[in-house]
C-alpha cells in the first residue's frame, strides 16, 4: 500500500503537472518590508498596502488552497514576519496539513520565534543573504545591522533544528563575495542557492537591471562547478537531443502546478508576472485557477509554439521566462534581449568546457 | 494492536489527489505516496478509530476477506508507525 520512498517532491510535482493541481503556491502575505534593498521588485514596500488581506481573509485563502490540492506553501512578502498574525497563519496552515516554508530577511527571528517555528514544524526557512560581510549586505539592504541579524537567525534556526537555507541574489554589488557566501553556508552547515537574475520592479521600472552581473562575472559564476546548470556539461549532440525533448514542454510551472497570491488577494502565475488572473475578494480560487484565460493561455503554450525560439539551438541553455518576456517585450512568448544574451554567454562557457576537456584528455 | 487508536502524525503534510495520498514527512522530508486502500486507512486515522475498527471498514468497503484485511492493515500500520517512518501514531484507546 505504500510505495518505496521517492526522492523529495519529484513525483508529487509530476502528478500535479499532469493533473493541473496548484501543488506549490507562494503567498506574499504583505508588501511591507523593514529593509530597503536596492534591487527589490516590490514597489511600495515601505508600508503595508491598505488593501492587505485580513487574518480571516488570509485563512479563507488557505482553506481554498487546501481544497484545491496545494501541498507546498511558501509564506513570503515583503517581509512576512511584519504581519503580526504570521505565526497564527502558519499554525492554521499546519492544521490544514500544508508543508510550510518561509522566505524572510531574518531580521525578526529571535530565540522565541525560532522555538515557535520548530514547534510548528515548518519545513524550511530561507534567509536572504546579500553578502558575506556586514559592509556588503547592509549596503544593499540599506539597514545597518541587518547582516548580523540575518546570520543570527540562521544560527538560531540551526540550534533549534529548523531546516534553514541561504538564498542569495548575486549582482554587481556582491559578486566579489560569492565564494565567501558559499564558505559561510558550509561553515553554518546550511544549503544555499544563488540566483544571478535581478528583475524589473513590479511596476515595470527597469532601473534595477543595471545591477545585473557583467558578462565576465556571469561567466565566472557559471564556470564554478557548484553553481552552473547541468546543461553546461552536455556535448553538441546531447544538447540537440535535449532541445527536441524540451520543445514539447511547458514554458515553466507557472499556471500549471504553481502560482502566486499577493497581499491584496490577486492570483498571478508567479511573483514577477505583471498581470493578475483574478482577485480572491471577487472570485473563488477554484474559479480563477480553472477558468482564468491567463492560466489557460500559459497552459496551452509549449516551447514549440514560440515563433522566435522554436528553432533556436540555444533553447536548452536558455532561461527565458514568460514574465520577463512580457515585461521586456510586451509578449510572454517572444524572445527578449536579456535571455538571448545570457544564453549566448552560457554557450561560450559550455564550449570552453568542452575545449578544456578535449585538451586535458 | 487491534485495540489501539490510530492517529496521523500532525507533523506530516499531506493531500489526497485523485484517491492517492501524498505525504511529506517533516522529519526527513521524504515523500511517500499511498494507494487507494492505504489512503483510506490514512483518512480514517483521525484519532477516532481503533485499528480493529479500521480493519472492519476495509473489510466492508473492499472486496477482501476479513483475515486478509486484518493482515494488510496491521502490516501497513506497523510500517508507517515504525520508528523510521513515524507517520502514524498508535495510542491506547480510552
Ligand atoms: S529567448 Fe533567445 S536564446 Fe532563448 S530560446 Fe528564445 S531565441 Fe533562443
Amino acid at each position: 500500500m505504500q510505495d518505496q520512498l521517492i526522492p523529495l517532491l519529484y513525483r508529487a510535482d509530476q502528478v500535479a503537472v499532469d493533473k493541473r493541481i496548484p501543488y506549490s503556491v507562494i503567498f506574499e502575505v504583505t508588501r511591507h518590508c523593514n529593509l530597503d534593498c536596492r534591487m527589490c521588485y516590490v514597489v511600495g514596500h515601505e508600508s503595508a498596502d491598505p488593501e492587505e488581506l485580513s487574518t480571516d481573509e488570509a485563512k479563507h485563502v488557505l482553506d481554498q488552497l487546501a481544497q484545491a490540492g496545494t501541498l507546498r506553501l511558501s509564506f513570503s512578502g515583503g517581509e512576512p514576519f511584519l504581519r503580526a498574525d504570521l505565526l497564527e497563519l502558519i499554525a492554521y496552515a499546519k492544521q490544514l496539513a500544508f508543508s510550510v516554508d518561509i522566505m524572510t530577511n531574518g531580521i525578526l527571528i529571535g530565540p522565541e520565534t525560532a522555538k515557535r517555528l520548530k514547534k510548528l514544524v515548518v519545513w524550511q526557512v530561507s534567509i536572504s543573504l546579500l553578502g558575506a560581510t556586514p559592509e556588503t549586505h547592509d549596503s544593499i539592504t540599506g539597514r545597518k545591522g541587518s547582516f548580523t541579524r540575518a546570520l543570527n537567525a540562521l544560527k538560531l534556526l540551526r540550534e533549534e533544528g529548523v531546516r534553514a537555507r541561504i538564498k542569495t541574489l548575486i549582482m554587481k554589488q556582491n559578486f566579489h563575495e560569492y565564494k565567501q557566501i558559499i564558505d559561510l553556508a558550509k561553515d553554518l552547515g546550511v544549503p544555499f542557492s544563488m540566483d544571478p537574475t535581478v528583475s524589473s520592479r513590479n511596476d515595470g521600472d527597469t532601473d534595477t537591471l543595471s545591477m545585473n552581473l557583467t558578462d565576465d562575472q556571469f561567466k565566472e559564476l557559471l564556470a564554478n562547478p557548484s553553481l552552473g546548470p547541468r546543461t553546461l556539461s552536455l556535448n553538441g549532440d546531447e544538447l540537440e537531443a535535449n532541445r527536441k525533448v524540451r520543445l514539447d514542454g511547458y514554458l515553466c510551472k507557472a499556471g500549471i502546478s504553481f502560482c502566486d497570491i499577493s497581499w491584496n488577494g490577486d492570483v498571478r502565475p508567479c511573483m514577477q508576472y505583471p498581470e493578475s488572473a483574478g482577485n480572491l475578494r471577487e472570485d473563488s480560487f477554484a474559479d480563477i485557477w480553472n477558468e482564468s484565460p491567463l492560466f489557460e493561455k500559459l497552459r496551452n503554450a509549449r516551447r514549440t509554439h514560440l515563433p522566435d525560439c522554436k528553432d533556436c539551438a540555444l533553447l536548452p541553455l536558455c532561461f527565458r521566462c514568460p514574465a520577463t518576456a512580457l515585461l521586456e517585450k510586451g509578449d510572454p512568448f517572444a524572445a527578449y534581449e536579456t535571455a538571448c544574451h545570457r544564453a549566448a554567454l552560457m554557450e561560450e562557457v559550455r564550449f570552453a568546457r568542452i575545449e578544456e576537456a578535449s585538451i586535458g584528455s | 494492536m487491534l485495540e489501539k487508536m490510530l492517529n496521523r502524525n500532525k507533523d506530516v503534510a499531506w493531500r489526497v489527489i485523485e484517491n492517492e495520498a501524498i505525504l511529506i514527512s517533516a522529519e526527513d522530508s521524504m515523500l511517500h505516496s499511498l494507494d487507494e486502500v492505504g489512503t483510506r486507512i490514512w483518512e480514517l486515522a483521525d484519532g477516532s478509530n481503533t485499528v480493529g475498527a479500521i480493519v472492519e471498514k476495509i473489510f466492508e468497503e473492499y472486496e477482501v476477506d476479513r483475515e486478509t484485511a486484518e493482515t494488510d492493515v496491521v502490516e501497513f500500520v506497523t510500517n508507517l508507525a515504525s520508528e523510521k517512518l513515524g507517520l502514524l501514531l498508535l495510542s491506547q484507546s480510552e
